[in-house]
């Protein structure tokens, strides 16, 4: 009886000790488990905070990489007696770039891509132009007539004074080559005008089409910089005839600063570079 | 309860903790590697657009060459190469690679041809 009961005193100890042990061992591998869960979490938050603002900044650079490459389409750069390289051609076809700085680019191409016809001769300096419709077409608009698929070789860049369903009357003292006259079937293109403006706050990229403002995404700036044919530098603020004879290329810093902050403490900030060459400006002086 | 039995049951929960760590790690290492690969491919597509947009007429061999560049406090080195062509098309080869490319991943190559302006 009295082994027997020693025994079972023995026994009794010996599952209190493996139960301490026990919970002793799980709570350091618990311990360790929970903190590694816990710096998984913290990694895999500020992971997701990176990819998410380097994709929003990647985004953003191709949004404007897309417009600013086509930055004068639709504009007669490259006929002969209304080139792109000839400075007479005045302020109003002043080509591809109105406006460029750091934070700033002002540029002009057709956005839609639309045109219409000529349905009777347009002889310089006549201001009323026939057109087959004038849909699209404003007051205000700036467009551009060109002969060159009627084999002519000249262009007229002028600002729509007045438009009715068939004709669109320009604001006299437009550009134009010298003499031109504009037959049936030449071109009339609606040139718009594009700014990118960069915020000084967090506001955002702004873009803008005739007084049209659109955001492109919250905390995104951009830096722009001006190249020339060499890949160097051009000196701002550009002047028109740098613009006419050297731009080649703009080079876009697109910043984006995440909207929480990392575990390691401040925002995350993401800059995607990207470089686009002015191909409608460069082919015309080619 | 033996001590060899609850021995036996902490083995189990550490191997248990042992497949949720390894789980977690290779998880967060697979993150890892994404953002370098992505950050390598910017870069490359950086450098190739900014030779690209260059005239290939004044391009030759020594616009090539290497950098050494830090983002997210990832080392990388950029090799830039530029080929003139018997043709005059030059063909440019941009190739990035984190500084611990085989363990962390962080590599990208990108190649294009250029040709002269006013020859396309």
């Amino acid at each position: 009886m009295i082994r027997l009961a020693l025994n079972n005193r023995r026994e009794s100890g010996e599952t209190i000790i493996g139960l301490l042990v026990t919970m002793v061992i799980s709570t350091i591998i618990a311990a360790g488990v929970v903190s590694s869960f816990r710096d998984s979490l913290m990694r895999s938050h500020d992971l997701k905070l990176v990819l998410e603002t380097r994709d929003v900044a990647r985004s953003t650079a191709e949004l404007m990489a897309y417009e600013i490459r086509l930055a004068g389409s639709g504009m007669p750069l490259g006929q002969g007696n209304f080139l792109a390289t000839d400075l007479a051609i005045g302020d109003i076809a002043l080509p591809v770039l109105i406006a460029s700085d750091a934070d700033t680019i002002t540029f002009r191409r057709n956005e839609k891509g639309r045109w219409s016809v000529l349905t009777a001769i347009l002889a310089t300096p006549g201001l009323v132009a026939t057109v087959n419709s004038s849909s699209g077409i404003a007051q205000g608009d700036t467009v551009y007539i060109s002969n060159m698929m009627v084999r002519g070789n000249e262009g007229l860049a002028g600002t729509v004074s007045a438009v009715t369903p068939t004709t669109v009357t320009l604001v006299g003292g437009y550009t134009a080559s010298a003499g031109a006259s504009f037959g049936i079937g030449s071109h009339v293109e609606r040139v718009e005008t594009i700014t990118f403006q960069s915020p000084v706050d967090d506001s955002g990229i702004v873009r803008d089409v005739a007084g049209t403002d659109v955001t492109l995404g919250p905390r995104t700036t951009f830096s722009a910089t001006y190249l020339d044919s060499n890949g160097a530098v051009l000196v701002l603020p550009l002047t028109a005839d740098v613009i006419t004879n050297n731009l080649s290329a703009i080079r876009l810093d697109v910043s984006v600063t995440s909207a929480m902050d990392l575990t390691t403490g401040g925002p995350y900030t993401a800059t995607v570079q990207k470089t686009i060459a002015l191909r409608n400006l460069t082919l015309a002086r080619s | 309860m033996s001590v060899i039995e609850c021995l036996v049951a902490c083995l189990i929960l550490a191997i248990v903790a042992l497949g949720v760590a390894i789980g977690t790690t290779n998880a967060a290492s697979f993150s890892n590697r994404a953002i370098r690969e992505g950050i390598a491919n910017e870069l490359a597509q950086a450098r190739l657009e900014a030779l690209a947009a260059i005239n290939p007429d004044n391009l030759d061999a020594g616009d090539g060459g290497s950098e050494a560049l830090v983002v997210d406090n990832i080392s990388f080195t950029r090799d830039s190469t530029v080929t003139v062509n018997a043709d005059d098309s030059v063909t440019i080869t941009v190739a990035v690679t984190s500084s611990n490319v085989a363990s962390h991943g962080g590599s990208a190559t990108l190649s294009t041809v250029v040709v002269p302006w006013g020859n396309e």
